[in-house]
């Protein structure tokens, strides 16, 4: 009887702290949240504003921007794109982690490390650098192809069409493709695998009747993850698409509403956002059904977890050769365009004439004092969004797969929406809030944390998809086990989740430095005199038509970079290492 | 062809002869400018600490460095330049408007803009009310003064058509603008989203707007775009994309010295005039209402318009304005009217006049150039 009573009170007290630590994870998680709500707001707000006059409210930005039929067009151009993007980013990104992760491929440590360059980057010169190569006038490879096959009268390749711009949009997301992926493949259980080898299935019938199911709702996160980014994709739809008349629905938007002369009309870009949160909140209810079925894709148990290592014999070749080709076409590529540009003194495809003009004349046109400023400001988002966010994250993804809140769903829609809404509103949106809400005192207008506030809550959908992934993957066996222990949720999170999840922690907060070493279009909006990042440096150059000064920059932002992703390098083997045993 | 290099390169080379001969020491000019008022603005400008906020002028460090030595030789005065590095004038203009409805203090002291963002401004009421700029450099004429005085040129604007010299033959280069419908520009040409120079093509010098000649531009622009002429879009300031021969030619441009400048780094780059759409304009440097160191800002913007200031704008930048015999774009100005094809000088007042016209047609052109209409 006594042993019954202790056991029930023991059962209640750890009730007691399980309930006390869910209502304060759902607070603060309600709390981060509801910031991003105001913001959804205020770009409501917005989308109903007559663009001549705030104080008015009409419904005229939806009708001009719906009933356009031109609209219809770049829609569907916009449709094509993302689908090509999602399709060229997943077909590079799965085998590539799957390499990288599940096999014995020599050198495969470094496959992150060069992964990750790609992403630093400016798209902006990596398409620039595709039109050098395959523009159906100036393109190199296209010369060459016509030099050497007589036969050939007109250029063989067109890199300026709809699908052209998709593969190259989704050569440069196939790197975040596959961080997203590359987590979820090391934390998969190959019993299952096991099993069906005994069972005599091949190599490719394992692959695909057991390892890509497995891999489901991953493959699926990191698709709709990308498939977002490419409807509301600027750089490549710009400098490609646009300067070719080939209009996508984000250009289209952002050409109505930032127009190079006129004032800008941003109730546009806010009534295109009401789409975008339709497509967001569907995308995110496609991710919840399956999601909702997750039991079925648990890789990581209790009783056994080791990841399996595929020998891959003289296929090594091969996957470093499939490698070297992505390599080759979204890094090596890329930067050795903007090298070229760095180096002259004005834009033009590689010529041996043209090395007669190589100078380092655009190193010395660099503004040192802006870009020692715009150097500290961005090492403080590089720092600090990621830091923050993983702990916001955490958190978000805990009451979503974790906690059994009721409204769970509605946490986790929230939390996607930023991924879904065009950057460029919520910088508008803060904009609003910096100057009207909030007192001139207050250091936060034309600051550094004005744009650390939106990278944070424009950001928060990609640790949440990270560890919402990864959090389904650890069985919930391993928390119950600690919770009979007479450890609390904070304590099981501490001790064994945090411990389980640090590979995918690692990941995302490399990832997530990096997209705030690099993001442009948020912090466009947003800076002035005090408050500049090198991106916005290397854009300034760029808008006033110094792209080989903005090239120089550029390089400078590269070579920053190399500390953080040698750091990885030796500190991410040993924490995956870890992480993994 | 009235090809606007050739026809001055011997004023360019008097221009850059004139900047030899004021690096060597202070102009006469500057000593004779000097007056009561200037002395007294000095003078408030040093009690201010000489700081000045200025946008976007002299985009190169090293030019920026070279005005503030000129600015100390000329008047003694330590200036410390926080420059607000914002090339999006629009974006820029929008944001100094939302700031002034925060009741904030603006970004900048000086904004550097066009035809575009000056109206803008002074609707707003948010351009400083200045009537003593001819007292503090008598050389600038009346009519280069904003109304209100808010604005004073910075450098004057002509528009044209800009080509590639390696890719056009001289016979090809356009005279007129039906010239651009020769099938040898089938899939060369750009344009830009936002019409520029085609908007202002049928505006007089007068203020009067031709909406025949609007028409006539509406049915050309058209046709190039369905004869698959025009084929992209880019902006004035991506005149490395005609350069690296993306684009053949780009019609049209907003201003020469963009080109020039591109040209003078070895890009085979030519501008042409076409005497049915270019115009001069300028670009303005207005002085903000809240400046927080409004003398500093003036001081700036009359040193600008000394020979000496106008001498590093176009060493750096390959501008200047035409009101002064000794500037490059006065030359090139009087050079076209010798040859007897007068550029229509659109002031803002004028501008102003014939506005919801200009915008109306430029709503239009905007709509054919980007497919939304044929």
């Amino acid at each position: 009887m006594d042993t019954t009573v202790t056991a029930d009170r023991a059962a209640g007290a750890r009730l007691g702290r399980f309930l006390t630590a869910r209502f304060a994870l759902i607070a603060f998680t309600g709390a981060v949240l509801s910031v991003v709500l105001v913001l959804l707001a205020v770009i409501l707000d917005i989308a109903f504003q007559d663009p001549l006059d705030s104080e008015v409210y009409t419904l005229k930005n939806f009708s001009d921007l719906y009933l356009d039929p031109f609209v219809y067009g770049a829609l569907y151009n916009t449709a094509v794109f993302t689908a090509v993007t999602v399709f060229t980013a997943l077909v590079l990104a799965v085998p590539i982690a799957w390499l990288a992760e599940r096999t014995d491929l020599p050198g495969r440590s470094l496959v992150f490390p060069l992964m990750t360059a790609s992403a630093v980057i400016p798209g902006t010169f990596g398409a620039l650098g595709w039109l050098f190569m395959f523009h159906p006038r100036i393109g190199t490879v296209n010369h060459w192809l016509m030099d050497l096959l007589p036969f050939i009268d007109s250029p063989p390749i067109n890199i300026v069409s709809v699908s052209g711009m998709g593969f190259i949009s989704g050569l440069g997301l196939s790197s975040l493709a596959f961080i997203m992926l590359a987590a979820t493949f090391r934390a998969m259980d190959p019993a299952l695998e096991e099993s069906a080898q005994i069972h005599g299935l091949s190599f490719g019938q394992r692959i695909w009747h057991v390892t890509l199911p497995l891999m489901w709702p991953g493959i699926l996160a990191a698709g709709i993850y990308i498939g977002t980014i490419g409807l509301a994709s600027f750089d490549v739809p710009a400098i490609i698409g646009m300067a070719n008349r080939i209009f996508t629905f984000s250009t289209f938007v952002f050409n109505e509403a930032d127009p190079q002369e006129g004032p800008p009309n941003f109730s546009i870009v806010g009534a295109a956002s009401v789409l975008m949160i339709v497509v967001g909140l569907l995308l995110s209810w496609w991710y919840l059904k399956v999601i909702s079925r997750s039991h079925r894709y648990t890789v990581v148990t209790g009783k056994s977890y080791r990841p399996n290592i595929v020998p891959l014999g003289r296929w090594w070749i091969a996957g470093w050769a499939f490698i070297g080709i992505k390599l080759g076409l979204g890094v090596v590529f890329p930067f050795l365009a903007l090298v070229w540009a760095s180096l002259m003194p004005y834009f033009q495809p590689f010529s041996f004439q043209a090395m007669a003009f190589v100078s380092l004349d655009n190193f010395r046109q660099i503004p040192w004092d802006i870009f020692w400023m715009a150097t500290k400001n961005t090492a403080i988002l590089t720092l600090t969004v990621p830091t923050i966010l993983m702990f916001v994250g955490l958190a978000i993804s805990w009451v979503v797969i974790r906690s059994g809140f009721r409204y769970a769903w509605v946490v986790d829609m929230i939390a996607f929406l930023p991924h879904a809404v065009p950057n460029l509103i919520f910088s508008v949106a803060i904009l609003v809030i910096a100057l009207f809400w909030i007192p001139e005192y207050i250091p936060f207008y034309n600051t550094v944390y004005i744009i650390l506030v939106v990278f944070v809550i424009a950001r928060i959908s990609f640790p949440t998809r990270v560890y919402n992934n990864a959090l389904l993957q650890i069985h919930k066996e391993l928390d119950e086990a600690a919770y009979v222990s007479g450890l609390g949720p904070f304590g099981v999170l501490r001790n064994i989740l945090v411990p389980l999840l640090a590979p995918a922690t690692l990941y995302a907060w490399i990832w997530v430095a990096l997209l705030s070493y690099r993001e442009l279009t948020l912090a466009a909006f947003l800076t002035a005199k005090d408050n500049q990042t090198l991106p916005t440096l290397v854009l300034s150059f760029v808008t006033r038509g110094e792209s080989t000064v903005a090239a120089a920059i550029s390089l400078l932002l590269l070579a920053f970079m190399v500390p953080l992703v040698v750091l990885y390098f030796f500190f991410g083997r040993r924490t995956l290492q870890l992480g993994g045993a | 062809m009235r090809n606007l290099r050739q026809g001055t390169m011997k004023a360019v080379l008097v221009a850059a002869l004139l900047c030899l001969g004021m690096a060597a020491g202070s102009s006469p000019a500057a000593a004779a400018d000097r007056t009561a008022a200037l002395d007294e603005l000095i003078k408030a400008a040093k009690a201010e600490g000489g700081t000045l906020i200025a946008h976007s002028i002299l985009e190169d460090v090293r030019a920026r460095q070279a005005v503030l030595a000129a600015m100390k030789k000329m008047y003694g005065i330590d200036v410390k330049w926080e420059y607000v590095d914002f090339p999006n004038q629009n974006r820029f203009a929008a944001r100094l408007m939302k700031e002034a409805k925060a009741g904030r203090q603006p970004s900048t002291d000086v904004f550097n803009g066009t035809q575009s963002t000056i109206p803008r401004l002074l609707k707003a009421n948010m351009l400083a009310e200045v009537k003593n700029w001819r007292d503090l450099y008598p050389r600038l004429p009346e009519d280069a003064i904003v109304p209100g005085g808010g604005a004073i040129p910075e450098h004057t604007r002509i528009g044209g058509f800009a080509y590639n010299t390696r890719l056009v033959p001289k016979d090809k280069v356009p005279q007129k603008l039906d010239d651009l419908l020769d099938p040898f520009w089938k899939g060369k040409l750009a344009s830009t989203t936002y019409a520029a120079v085609w908007d202002r093509a049928s505006v007089s010098e007068q203020g009067t707007f031709d909406a025949e000649k609007a028409a006539r531009i509406r049915t050309l622009l058209s046709a190039l775009v369905q004869k698959g002429h025009i084929v992209g879009l880019i902006g004035c300031g991506d005149e490395n994309r005609i350069a690296s021969g993306e684009f053949v030619g780009l019609a049209m441009m907003c201003s020469a010295n963009n080109v020039w400048k591109g040209a003078a780094k070895g890009a085979p780059l030519e501008m042409a005039y076409i005497e049915e759409t270019s115009n001069l304009s300028h670009s303005y440097m207005g002085l903000l209402k809240q400046a927080k160191y409004p003398n500093t800002a003036k001081l700036f913007m009359v040193f600008m318009q000394t020979p000496e200031g106008q001498g590093l704008n176009r060493k750096w930048e390959t501008a200047d304005t035409s009101y002064y015999p000794e500037n490059t774009m006065y030359k090139v100005a009087k050079d076209l009217r010798d040859r007897g094809v007068a550029p229509p000088y659109i002031s803002i007042p004028t501008y102003m006049k014939v506005k919801p016209e200009v915008e109306k047609w430029k709503s239009e052109y905007k709509k054919i150039l980007v497919g939304q209409k044929k």
